[in-house]
């Protein structure tokens, strides 16, 4: 993939994620019970304590009506980034998207809040003129986050058994998936081959930095797996961010090749 | 001079470093997904002294649309998120404070979000009650284990 291909790409999806983000919040800050769960008196403890501004100056910042205009910017900015990816658009992303995830306590999403910065990050310094040092930063995260999670994992032995495949698909929301991990849990060859095969899949991305040839492959299998973790806990977020962080893996990978 | 008037406001306001960490800990990458078997955390709940405690349910349906938008299900996975942000925020006020007040406790923000949650769920599975109480049980394949059990709480939306 060419630098200019990568940065394009990388662009208009990340775009596109901050705006699908920035709808759901939109339409979460619209419905009541949300906005009673979620509001800024159930909040006012850690926000006050957590950020060094006046008391007025927080609650004017995080009020569900904040966070709706906050929601409102983000969806014009991410729109405006598509057409013109430029730094500044993209710094205003990583502050609607950092007050958001303040708003909700450190996180809305967890991991996927972690890679949104982390591409951010890439993309504002790509953007700057430094092309390859931010695509060069997006990718040495994703390859990393893939092997730091199967290396997170493989010093469990449920992992080594088998036993984390049917235990964690227990705890999705779905009931369908629910009850699959019941009917799994004696199938002791297939949750096997699920755990080791979830764990070669994370370690081997170190493999790519002597193989990049290969990037293509883990690619695709990357996008499998994304689906599948989509498929069973509902972290479409995850899909679409690490998808957003592949161009510029891919690009940085080809560099290896020549 | 500056420095000194910033100082100035800082020292009037309640700042906790440790939470301001925790605010932004999204800035700071860890990639240690779904790494060990930990106990889950389960809701119990019970509209009065003399029934059950009946377990309840964060599941939601599945939708292919929702691969682009599905604040449904980020929503309910942001609630079962805050059980386990309040068992936790529990055992850390046992460990610090073994002789906790009760104050301590319900000035937890997330005892706020959950007493609120909890009143926005029982309002539609039990609409015609006043009170109800909950409790939060540890749970893996081996074991459960009650970690607290609230008292009676007014049902009613504020």
């Amino acid at each position: 993939m060419t630098l200019e291909a990568s940065l394009l790409i990388t662009t208009r999806l990340l775009s596109f994620t901050m705006l699908f983000q920035a709808i759901e919040i939109f339409i979460l800050s619209r419905q009541t019970n949300f906005r009673y769960v979620w509001s800024y008196n159930n909040l006012r403890c850690d926000l006050e304590q957590g950020l060094p501004l006046k008391k007025k100056w927080v609650e004017n910042l995080f009020s569900i009506s904040s966070l709706q205009k906050i929601a409102i910017l983000q969806i014009l900015l991410a729109c405006t980034a598509t057409l013109y990816p430029h730094a500044a658009i993209f710094t205003g992303l990583f502050l609607t998207h950092l007050l958001i995830c303040i708003r909700f306590r450190g996180a809305f999403n967890g991991g996927s809040d972690m890679m949104t910065f982390v591409v951010l990050t890439g993309t504002i310094v790509a953007t700057l003129g430094f092309t390859k040092i931010g695509l060069i930063y997006i990718a040495t995260h994703t390859l990393y986050s893939y092997f730091k999670a199967g290396l997170a994992k493989i010093k469990h032995k449920e992992w080594q058994n088998g036993q984390a495949i049917p235990a964690f698909l227990s705890r999705s929301l779905f009931p369908d998936i629910q009850n699959t991990a019941a009917q799994l849990a004696n199938q002791k060859a297939i949750n096997l081959t699920l755990g080791i095969g979830t764990l070669i899949f994370e370690l081997s991305v170190l493999g790519l930095l002597f193989a990049p040839n290969a990037s293509q492959l883990y690619f695709a299998l990357a996008v499998v797996f994304h689906l599948a973790v989509y498929f069973c806990f509902g972290l479409n977020r995850f899909f679409w961010i690490w998808l957003t962080a592949w161009p510029a893996t891919l690009f940085s990978l080809s560099l290896l090749t020549h | 001079m500056l420095l000194k008037a910033i100082g100035a406001i800082l020292r009037t306001m309640p700042f906790r470093f440790s939470i301001f960490l925790s605010l932004i800990r999204s800035l700071f990458p860890r990639w240690d997904f779904f790494d060990q078997i930990a106990f889950s955390f389960v809701v119990y709940f019970k509209m009065s002294l003399d029934t059950e405690w009946k377990k309840l349910s964060f599941t939601q349906s599945r939708k292919s649309s929702r691969l682009f938008f599905n604040h449904q299900v980020n929503d309910t996975l942001m609630q079962s998120s805050v059980v386990e942000q309040f068992a936790r925020d529990i055992q850390e006020l046992q460990l610090h404070k073994p002789n906790f007040e009760k104050s301590d406790l319900e000035n937890l923000t997330t005892f706020q979000l959950l007493c609120s949650l909890l009143r926005v769920k029982l309002k539609h599975e039990i609409p015609h009650h006043n009170e109800f109480q909950f409790k939060i049980v540890a749970q893996n394949p081996n074991e459960e284990i009650d970690i607290y059990t609230s008292e009676k709480l007014p049902l009613a939306i504020a």
